[in-house]
């Protein structure tokens, strides 16, 4: 469709001159005849300004209607949508509770501390993110600075080879595929005792700290993609299971 | 406002100053856009986006002028966790012209510790009167939240594309290098706002170097 572009060069053109050459008894039927012309020239220059203007008009306002209805649609879902609250952000050390910063003053951390604050619905929480020997450290308190746990992030061949499988009879029987994203070793007890096990690194002789697995897998089931989140005891077995309700990125996509 | 959002309106600030300082064969626009997304299932997604151009200043010289609009549907089917396949079709507007296009993309998307990064490869044929243009396009997009380690509702983040655009076009080959720059606001998980500028270069294989910088303004939803 090409509407208008002959007309764009049409408008723009320049109107036609009368010759200076025209025999004398022939000049007052030409100049008629010219002047006729040139009228007819002026006449459909005039429609072709209008249509063209009209054309262009009525696009952009039926473009411009589109974009309203669209609009309009979205602020309606804006304004029906609910939405669940979950927020977390960074925490100056000023803003951390005095318990939260005495527990971990005990620990031998070497590296920054970077402090979080996790504020749900029905519960809020503190979080402390470091690194130790290589390792990321998570450690969790209540929102008066309690401890909570103590999470380490570690590889599936640091698990104790019983448990591991222990695991993997589980999640074969339960899922058709699974691929493992993320281990956390958790450390869940008295506060003294975690910061033994934190300090001498070791587990086995710590009998005061309970030990769990949190797990993160991506896995399919029913011929469904899903992420989750799945604590495993120290056997092995199975405590609880959430799925990971995946976060919009169609801003990302398209 | 965060001094992180502050040096983000500074950054933006400068880009467009750059860019209207530079060298005289650039035009600068805005590049508003809507797009709405619709779970028709659990692996199924239906995407819906107008777009239009308007083009503020033409070498060095202020030209207001409305350019096209784009209005694009595209079908997308997850074929894995965060990964899909997707196919569709747009209409270009232009006072004087419509253009098809047909558009298959392939996308996955991953979270890092605090970044979300997306890879979008996609082909795409345009169809015009006189003219079939063919495109190969890659984009890598990262999301970095300004607050936290997760970007949540009522909160700003940072976006950042960078894509290769392959076309050919009568047999000859060009190359459009196009680097964006966001400020986006999640209002909720399935409304986000961004504010940006995208620039694009283009012709530097075959001809003098072209410069389009578009102030982009998104809104995304999910219905």
């Amino acid at each position: 469709m090409k509407i208008g572009l002959s007309a764009c060069d049409r408008v723009g053109g320049s109107a036609p001159t009368y010759r200076n050459s025209v025999p004398h008894s022939l000049l007052r039927r030409e100049k008629a005849t010219y002047h006729i012309r040139y009228l007819i020239f002026l006449k459909e220059r005039e429609v072709l300004i209008k249509f063209h203007f009209h054309y262009s008009i009525a696009s952009i306002m039926a473009l411009k209607s589109l974009f309203s209805i669209v609009l309009c649609l979205c602020l309606y879902h804006c304004a029906h949508a609910q939405t669940k609250y979950e927020k977390e952000y960074r925490l100056n050390q000023s803003q951390v509770p005095i318990r939260a910063l005495e527990f971990v003053e005990q620990l031998p951390f070497d590296k920054k501390i970077k402090w979080f604050r996790e504020e749900g619905l029905d519960k809020s929480s503190i979080e402390a993110k470091t690194k130790y020997l290589s390792k990321k450290y998570s450690i969790e308190f209540s929102a008066d600075g309690e401890i909570e746990d103590v999470e380490i992030q570690i590889e599936t061949d640091e698990i104790p080879s019983d448990s591991y499988e222990e695991m993997l009879k589980h999640l074969k029987t339960t899922y058709q595929k699974f691929k493992f994203c993320k281990v956390q070793l958790q450390l869940t007890g008295s506060s003294d005792s975690i910061i033994n096990a934190v300090i001498h690194q070791d587990l086995k002789s710590t009998q005061q700290v309970t030990v769990n697995y949190e797990v993160v897998l991506k896995v399919k089931r029913d011929n469904k993609h899903e992420q989750i989140e799945t604590l495993f005891n120290n056997q092995g077995e199975q405590v609880n299971t959430a799925v990971i309700v995946p976060k919009n990125s169609d801003n990302l996509e398209y | 406002m965060s001094i992180k959002v502050r040096l983000f309106i500074l950054l933006l600030l400068s880009c467009l100053t750059h860019t209207m300082i530079a060298q005289s064969n650039y035009q600068l626009g805005l590049l508003p856009s809507i797009n709405v997304n619709k779970k028709l299932s659990s692996d199924l997604k239906l995407n819906f986006k107008v777009e239009s151009r308007e083009v503020v200043l033409r070498d060095e010289e202020f030209a207001f002028q409305y350019e096209l609009t784009d209005l694009s549907t595209i079908l997308a089917k997850s074929v894995g966790l965060n990964s899909s396949i997707a196919g569709g079709y747009l209409i270009r507007i232009r006072p004087n012209e419509i253009v098809h296009r047909l558009i298959q993309q392939y996308s996955i998307t991953q979270k890092r510790t605090i970044l979300r990064v997306s890879h979008r490869f996609l082909t795409d044929q345009t169809f015009a009167e006189d003219n079939t243009t063919l495109r190969l396009r890659y984009r890598i997009s990262n999301q970095i939240p300004l607050s936290g380690q997760e970007v949540n509702a009522s909160e700003f983040y940072l976006k950042f594309n960078n894509e290769y655009v392959n076309s050919f076009e009568d047999g000859v080959y060009d190359l459009e290098v196009r680097l964006a720059l966001y400020l986006g606001y999640e209002f909720s998980d399935h409304n986000k706002f961004e504010l940006g500028i995208d620039k694009r270069l283009d012709s530097f294989i075959t001809d003098q170097l072209r410069t389009r910088s578009w102030i982009n303004l998104g809104w995304f939803i999910s219905l």
